[in-house]
């Protein structure tokens, strides 16, 4: 089968991910902000017998500066292998598009244009002569809208056909002054008879540019000498006309130019320009005074529905594994089989189930932030006070992220330029409560407070952190990370209304991972905590209570002890050895040696504190009350003060491991995860203790 | 005069831009370049940042880097 490998290039928030989404009915992340794809991905699919392949890059505004995610879609353009360019521009912002467009066209590889978000520019009265663009870029540029999925058959139609047929790669045609110099250098290479493996034009071209590279390879060469002359002339020429000595700023307006040129000649504007929406909308919502209310009460609001809304088809989850446990119980008997499937497997899984309807409310509140623009307001309304802290305004961006998952908030976190403010964000995205605390948050706070209050307490338990987390900042830029202020410029997108599909999208990739979670991962970690709470057995001492139970008669009586041999085999366990190994530790905090556990098994995942929680208190669950639920137990069994601590410390200690991993990756050292590792145990431990001894006043 | 001279609502020609060069081709891949049209759309309540237009493109930047671009009443 033919094949055809398709390089998708654009500047950021252009819908490079939204249009290979349309393509191929792939699920990229897909949000209304520059920066939302950090990481090269790659989808293949078969359309009409070739095997087309297209990778989605980074955008970027240019080619000649970088941020690391950047970086990666320029290393992909220079050192990878691919057959085509698919360029895709704004159409309804084309002059700023161009500008990458042309320097795209320097790259000697096939290109095409995809003119994305039609749909808007129609709205907008924007009118594009497709045709005649094509004509002055010399590649043929498609209309498409990856919203409405107008024109997406007739761009691939076009990509195969480029592909299929050799024509002559276009060439940028710059300024008259330029050119001529262009012209002189190119025909004393060509009269030269000069090899190399590019063509001569390029040549002369980045010889102009002042390509490092070019020069080391000719700079030896024989050639060398009569060339100096020539190379030195045209750039004074050039210095003269353009009145700088700085090339790449010739350049740049040579580019600027052009691109100038070509709307001028390709758009027309049909009605008035109508008002600007955007405009109006931020009238409002970075308003000077009410901007920063409006979001707290907007933050505030989703806490509340996570709860309110949350927690009624929480009480049917939780119903349903509890039926689900009894009914494990009088199949598979009270033996080993019957626990290890009501109180490991169902109790573990089902008590991160639980959460489902929590955590898709939450993602449903990132993913409007993410898709509607809001985002980049946020940042433009926190940054003044994120500055104080030493932190960038757009760091705003991976910590937000963070609040949903810290994988990718680290990631994301590749789109600040300078080391330092990446590494303190790096620090700091933990503190940003990810959603798999969510649970334990829901759970602690549900159990301690009522209905009407928890959702207030969960949006301080939030705040909280993300304060905690600025502070950890100023620390880091104050001892650690010192060093000067990045500039702050970003752009601000469009507001745009996001369809039903797109949040649902979002929403619906999301919550399916966390199933997947539960059902695979969670499931074997519970079984796992089951037997490490199960074995070794203690046949003594099981006997010595037997007999002791026999001998009483009287039935309060025998209940008491069978708790207290269950408490007793789960505490001489493995588990049981290890969280009364480490209590003391956790002891100044109020833990108990469950909570302890519970803490250390959630270094691997977050959901896996409330599953142990789950198996452990299922295990211990008092004989005759073999049924309460999660939330009853932990009422009963631990104190306010202890909860609280517990809540803090959930809050604050070190991710899960596999963030820990994209952390030390991202960081680029195992050493600052040692770092990130010490720091946040630190710090939790002394806010829990804190809140501890604060809870016990009350 | 430069940018963060201006109020909300002003529009103003860039005349130059002197800040070093990685800011200085930011600005230029933003379309903030000699000649470019802005207007300034807000001013955060602190007044340390600011969002600006320029062609379709709105960005919001610090003080600080609006500083460095003088531009000219039109
Ligand atoms: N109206 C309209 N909106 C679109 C279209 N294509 C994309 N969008 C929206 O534009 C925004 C950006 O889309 P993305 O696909 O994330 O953009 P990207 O180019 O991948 O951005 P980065 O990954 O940051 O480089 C999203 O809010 C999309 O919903 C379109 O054809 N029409
Ligand atoms: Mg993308």
């Amino acid at each position: 089968m033919k094949t055809l490998n398709i390089a998708l290039v654009g500047q950021p928030n252009v819908g490079k991910s939204m249009l290979l989404n349309s393509i191929s009915n792939s699920r990229l992340r897909v949000g209304n902000f520059s920066g939302v794809t950090v990481e090269k991905a790659e989808v293949s699919f078969v359309f009409h017998g070739t095997q087309i392949t297209i990778t989605d890059l980074p955008g970027t505004y240019s080619l000649s500066d970088y941020t690391l995610d950047e970086r990666v879609t320029k290393d992909f353009l220079e050192h990878e292998s691919y057959d085509l360019i698919l360029n895709v521009v704004d159409a309804t912002n084309l002059e700023r598009n161009l500008f990458l467009t042309t320097q795209l066209l320097e790259l000697n590889k096939k290109m095409i244009i995809a003119l994305n978000m039609m749909d808007e520019a129609k709205k907008e009265g924007v009118c594009i002569d497709d045709e005649q663009l094509g004509i002055i870029l010399g590649v043929p540029c498609v209309k498409v809208s990856a919203v409405t999925k107008r024109g997406i058959g007739k761009l691939i139609n076009r990509c195969i056909d480029l592909a299929n047929f050799n024509q002559e790669l276009s060439k940028l045609i710059y300024s008259d002054v330029l050119e001529e110099e262009l012209q002189n250098i190119t025909s004393f290479l060509s009269e030269k008879k000069y090899k190399h493996e590019l063509d001569h034009r390029t040549l002369a071209l980045k010889l102009l540019q002042e390509n490092k590279k070019t020069y080391k390879q000719m700079h030896d060469t024989p050639i060398w000498v009569e060339l100096l002359p020539i190379l030195r002339e045209a750039l004074s020429h050039l210095y003269l006309h353009y009145d700088t000595k700085n090339i790449d700023d010739i350049f740049e307006d040579e580019r600027a130019a052009f691109a100038k040129g070509a709307v001028v000649e390709t758009v027309s504007y049909h009605k008035q320009k109508s008002k600007d929406i955007t405009q109006r909308v931020d009238a409002l919502l970075i308003h000077k005074i009410f901007g920063i209310p409006i979001f707290l009460f907007f933050m505030w609001g989703l806490f509340q529905l996570t709860f309110e809304i949350g927690s009624i088809p929480m009480e049917w989850i939780d119903a349903f594994f509890v039926a689900l446990g009894v009914a494990a119980k009088s199949i598979f008997g009270n033996g080993e089989l019957g626990s290890i499937i009501a109180d490991g497997a169902i109790a573990g899984v089902g008590a991160v189930v639980l959460f489902l309807p929590n955590i898709m409310i939450l993602f449903f509140g990132i993913a409007l932030l993410e898709t509607t623009g809001y985002m980049s307001r946020v940042a433009f309304l926190l940054d003044g006070f994120f500055h104080k802290f030493g932190l960038h305004g757009k760091s705003f961006i991976p910590l937000v992220t963070g609040f949903g998952c810290s994988v990718p908030a680290y990631m994301s976190a590749r789109t600040l330029k300078n080391d330092k403010d990446r590494l303190i964000t790096l620090f700091i995205i933990g503190f940003m409560s990810c959603g798999a605390k969510l649970p334990v948050y829901v759970l602690f706070a549900g159990a301690f407070f009522g209905t009407e209050n928890a959702g207030n307490v969960l949006f301080i338990i939030y705040i909280m952190g993300a304060l905690i987390g600025l502070g950890a900042a100023k620390f880091l830029k104050i001892f650690i990370f010192k060093g000067k202020d990045e500039p702050f410029v970003m752009e601000m997108p469009k507001y745009r209304l996001p369809s039903f599909k797109l949040i649902w999208h979002t929403v619906f990739t999301k919550s399916l991972m966390y199933l997947k979670k539960a059902g695979t991962f969670i499931l074997s970690a519970s079984l796992l905590i089951w037997f490490a709470s199960n074995y070794p057995k203690n046949y003594e001492l099981q006997n010595a209570y037997a007999q002791k139970i026999e001998l009483t008669s009287e039935v309060t009586q025998q209940a008491m002890l069978a708790n207290e041999l269950n408490a007793a085999l789960l505490e001489q366990s493995f588990l049981g050895k290890v969280g009364k190994f480490t209590q003391p530790f956790f002891a100044p905090l109020g833990f108990d040696w469950k909570m302890s556990v519970a803490l250390e098994t959630g270094l691997a995942a977050k959901e896996i504190v409330v599953s142990t929680l789950g198996v452990l208190y299922a295990l211990g669950a008092e004989v005759d009350e073999a049924n309460d639920s999660l939330i009853g137990e932990i009422k009963k069994n631990i104190p306010l003060a202890s909860a609280v601590a517990f809540v803090l410390f959930v809050m604050i200690y070190l991710p899960c491991f596999a963030a820990s991993i994209v952390f030390a990756k991202e960081s680029g050292s195992y050493k600052y995860l040692l770092y990130l590792f010490v720091f946040t145990t630190i710090v939790a431990w002394l806010v829990a203790f804190a809140g501890y001894n604060l809870a016990k006043l009350f | 005069m430069t940018l963060a001279d201006l109020n909300t609502g002003q529009s103003a020609k860039v005349v130059t831009i002197n800040a070093q060069d990685a800011l200085k081709k930011r600005f230029s891949s933003f379309g903030l370049r000699k000649g470019a049209l802005v207007n300034i759309q807000a001013v955060s309540m602190t007044k340390s940042t600011m969002e600006v237009s320029v062609g379709a493109t709105k960005l919001a930047m610090r003080f600080e880097e609006a500083k460095e671009v003088a531009v000219q009443m039109v």
